[in-house]
């Protein structure tokens, strides 16, 4: 009998494979300290795909599980198979927590890292947009945060109408991805933001002009710079996307996080690049990264501790890892993951994609405010975070209302998000039921994001893909 | 109802004859597998206990295989086997020899056609004997199964063509009745050497009926005076039913696991396959560790007692060994660690006495020693090592096994999978393997459910 050491096995799975796009047998496999997604198709034969370059990242990653938390209303009355039932079909195990909305197909950039390929032009209409924030409100009941994205979404002519009509139908906030490029020149569309509080989320891969060029096809870092100065002189909420490519900018990682903490973005959102849409044509061996590596070159910022980081439990242990830093002052960043102690913290950021404070991560700050104060060992906490959290808790007091809250979390809190999006090589079907980042579509589906990139090319349409 | 998804797998789906995602869930502290089939989804319960199921499956597995897997061509469990995929080498081969019966009992988990005997030939037993050889250099033993394998009209040459240098022990099963009846064959059993692995449901007449369509608790009682006048190493095998037999399976095991001729007991959860156990009622399903459950409230057996069985997934085997001490059951994991226990039968199906054993063995007894363990048991168990241990270290390989496992009692909690149930995370880690004359191996779950019925020796499909 052969012993191969050096080859575990987790568990089977299913999957798709790369090749003709079939729901294929698969299984989660560990060869030489890194986890990989092996699959079997009876027409292309056996692939693999990396998913994890850690497995005691993994190993410990697997831990994070918590109870599905079930949306009110499920739109689809009837399973009849994964994926062809989204969404969200009555088997589907979580609930919506950060919709995206895409408005258009336009765009004024052609980025070979793009995950979106769209067969064809759109355009949503507020009216399209409104029933869709009318589905969200009635199968969620309340719907805090919205994305809306595209394409690139400042070119939709009507994005103001239909930030206003959110926030009117009682969303609390809205953030819209973007390169930001049509900022520059419209002073008008930045107040736009600034008024409505809109958050820009804004594409920034590093800082090298081979990084930009290679990731969005043009150097748009002096750009971007800029934009971000007049983004922070005007007061304008904003947050940082950067796409990491293993070999192109994963050595800028750990400048890009200490360029975060001295700004004034309210989050980083790491998101290592994923290959669907253009960027199917990219080389998976040179390019793939996962959460650990990024995890890794985060722990080379200054402001970032070893053991920051770990996966949030509300979704697939595999799709998502943060960290949320308490600001004490410019430049000095508390863990809110040591401050607050390993269980109340997850959960607090449970079911959450903004640095908020709701009621619950209210009364767990001021419980643990309370036990620092009483605990005799309060000199290992420094005295300025424990009097910026009074003043934070105080101010909250006054004004407990859910704007108040978001509120109080962008400006005193910082996060820092790992975002593992799937495509054809590494889709595995215990990840997409649980999948809590769906695509809204005019109508009222909702299909996971991944699901969307890898099967689907009805953008807009409503269509199931 | 809140629920928290744990674990995915893949699995197969009788109805539309596919394998599809299944989740492993947690819900109101028990465990299920949930099938996402697109005619409906099936969810059966797979443990009652989320904290026994997450103590036992927290390791990914170290994968082996056999020297020549088949290339995947559909994909599990269609390629059998064992396949590329397939992640076990071949620890207990069991084959049928007959179809021939003389019960039909309704919780019978095989196809046997009634209207033509087949009984394998020396010729087939040799062929398959050297594809076991061949693909796994030697197994401690292997089960020779049915039917009813005593009605073999050739049985003896069948077990002759069987012993080999790199095959430990030939077991056999048997539903007992030719041994009840004809003391002569029995005496011909205990002297070909072959162990039996006998099957004992129930002493009750009316659960008899249930289990065995009629009342036969006389011949079984019979059979075991017979087995034990006789001193037949023997195997209890006892299939549990929710709702018919579980509490009195537990009792069983205790009360004949002291027996001198029992060598150790098996515990298999019903489970619903074949031409009459599909129709089985109650179909009530009972998990592993609610059997282990039953059992422990039986005097001398404890939960920490049980550990999974090496190379296999950890719902198929749980297993535990004791040792005797006057009348007292002690468990081994009260020596050596249960992890440790796991490790020891990781390459195999039984423990292999070699130094590695007798080491930890002995560092066991020592621990407990420097504890303060019950000083004339250790010195007792010492004794009984070194017997094992000669001195010399001289006493063959052979000599030592059998040694142990007069000594070593051992219970397995063995269920098997059906179409309600089928995990590829499972069937892709057995061990126990049905070979047959060309050198294929089947994992038996899958040869029960999928293979049995399309080989026209066993079975034929109705017109």
């Amino acid at each position: 009998m052969k012993k191969d050491e050096s080859k575990l096995v987790y568990s089977q799975t299913m999957a798709v494979c790369p090749t003709c796009l079939r729901k294929v047998r698969a299984r989660i496999i560990e060869v030489a300290g890194k986890v990989f997604l092996e699959k079997f198709c009876p027409e292309h034969g056996l692939s693999q795909a990396l998913i994890s370059s850690d497995s005691d990242w993994y190993r410990a990653s697997m831990a994070y599980i918590k109870p599905s938390q079930n949306p009110k209303e499920k739109n689809v009355a009837e399973f009849v198979g994964c994926p062809e039932s989204c969404g969200y079909c009555p088997q589907h195990r979580q609930h919506v927590c950060l919709p995206v909305i895409e408005i258009t197909d336009s765009c004024d950039l052609s980025c070979p890292v793009c995950l979106k390929r769209f067969d064809r032009p759109f355009s949503l209409s507020v009216d399209q947009f409104a029933g869709i924030i009318d589905n969200l409100l009635h199968t969620e009941g309340r719907m805090d945060v919205v994305n809306i994205s595209g394409g690139e979404p400042l070119l939709h002519p009507d994005l103001e109408k239909m930030i206003r009509v959110a926030k009117e139908k009682g969303v609390v906030q809205l953030s819209v991805s973007t390169n930001g490029l049509a900022f520059l020149d419209n002073p008008a569309l930045r107040q736009m933001f600034r008024e409505t509080r809109t958050i820009a989320a804004l594409q920034f891969d590093g800082f090298k002009p081979e990084t930009w060029k290679f990731i969005r096809g043009a150097d748009l870092a002096a750009d971007k710079l800029r934009l971000i100065e007049l983004l922070e002189a005007e007061g304008v909420t904003y947050s940082l996307v950067a796409t990491i490519l293993k070999g192109v900018n994963d050595d800028e990682i750990p400048r890009i996080s200490d360029f975060f903490f001295a700004s004034q973005a309210v989050s980083l959102m790491f998101q290592p690049v994923t290959f669907s849409g253009s960027a199917a044509n990219l080389d998976t061996e040179l390019h793939r990264l996962t959460i650990p590596d990024i995890v890794h070159a985060i722990e080379g910022s200054k402001y970032a501790g070893k053991g920051d980081f770990n996966p949030l439990p509300c979704s697939h242990y595999s799709c998502f890892a943060l960290s949320y830093y308490l600001k004490v002052s410019a430049g000095e960043y508390y863990s809110l993951k040591n401050f607050l102690g390993r269980d109340d913290y997850l959960a607090m950021i449970a079911n959450k994609t903004l640095p908020g404070l709701d009621s619950e991560g209210y009364d767990m700050m001021k419980s643990r405010l309370y036990e620092l104060w009483s605990a005799a060992d309060s000199g290992t906490t420094s005295a300025r975070l424990l009097d910026r959290v009074k003043a934070i808790l105080k101010k909250l007091n006054e004004d407990p209302s859910p704007d108040a809250r978001i509120s109080a979390g962008i400006d005193n809190m910082k996060a820092i998000f790992i975002h593992q999006f799937m495509d054809a090589h590494t889709l595995d079907f215990g990840r997409l039921i649980k999948c809590c980042n769906p695509y809204p579509m005019p109508g009222d589906r909702l299909i996971p994001i991944c699901a969307q990139n890898v099967f689907g090319s009805h953008q807009a349409s409503g269509k199931n893909p | 109802m809140a629920e928290t998804l744990i674990r995915s797998t893949s699995a197969w789906c009788n109805i539309c004859g596919q394998v599809e995602h299944a989740a492993i869930v947690e819900r109101k502290g028990s465990v299920y597998m949930e099938r996402f089939c697109p005619a409906g989804v099936q969810s059966e319960i797979i443990a009652e206990s989320y904290a026994w199921y997450a103590e036992r499956i927290n390791q990914p597995h170290v994968a082996t295989s056999v020297a020549s897997p088949v290339p995947c061509r559909q994909g599990c469990p269609l390629d059998c086997g064992p396949c590329e995929w397939h992640t076990n080498g071949l620890r207990l081969p069991v084959f049928s020899i007959t179809n021939d019966c003389n019960l039909n009992c309704p919780k019978c988990f095989t196809f046997n056609r009634p209207d033509l005997r087949y009984y394998k030939s020396v010729e087939e037993t040799r062929a398959i004997i050297k594809g076991i050889i061949d693909a796994s250099g030697g197994v401690q033993l292997i089960n020779l199964t049915g039917g009813e394998p005593t009605l073999h009209p050739d049985l003896f040459a069948i077990i002759e063509a069987c012993k080999n240098a790199n095959i430990g022990r030939i077991t056999m099963n048997t539903n007992g009745i030719r041994i009840a009846q004809d003391f002569e064959f029995a005496r011909k059993i205990k002297e070909s050497g072959v162990q039996l692995v006998f099957n004992l449901d129930t002493l009750d007449p009316e659960t008899s009926v249930l289990m065995y369509g009629k009342d036969i608790t006389d011949l079984k009682l019979q059979a075991l005076a017979t087995i034990e006048q006789l001193d037949i190493p023997t195997t209890i095998l006892l299939v549990a039913a929710l709702g018919v037999n579980e509490k009195e399976v537990a009792r069983l095991t205790r009360a004949w696991i002291g027996k001198s001729f029992v060598r150790s007991v098996t515990i298999q959860n019903m489970t619903f396959t074949g031409k009459n156990g599909a129709g089985f009622e109650p179909k009530r399903r009972l998990p592993i560790d609610q059997m282990e459950r039953l059992l422990c409230e039986e005097e001398g057996f404890a939960r920490e007692d049980f550990f999974p069985l090496g190379s296999y997934h950890p719902l198929c085997y749980s297993v535990a060994y004791y040792v005797y001490y006057g009348d007292r059951l002690v468990s081994l994991a009260n020596i050596l660690d249960r992890r440790r226990l796991s490790e020891l039968t990781a390459g195999n199906y039984l423990l292999e006495p070699d130094r590695r054993f007798s080491m930890d063995f002995l560092e066991g007894l020592n621990r407990l020693w420097a504890e303060n363990g019950d000083e004339d048991m250790l010195m007792h168990f010492k004794r009984l090592i070194r017997q094992v241990y000669a001195d010399n270290h001289d006493l063959p390989d052979e000599d030592r096994r059998r040694q142990l496992e007069s000594l070593v009692k051992m219970v397995y909690i063995h269920p098997h999978m059906d179409a309600d149930n089928f995990d590829l995370d499972r069937v892709s880690r057995c061990g126990d393997l049905v070979p047959d004359e060309t050198g294929n191996m089947i994992p038996a779950c899958s040869y029960n459910l999928l293979y049995r019925q399309k080989d026209p020796r066993f079975w034929v499909e109705p017109l």
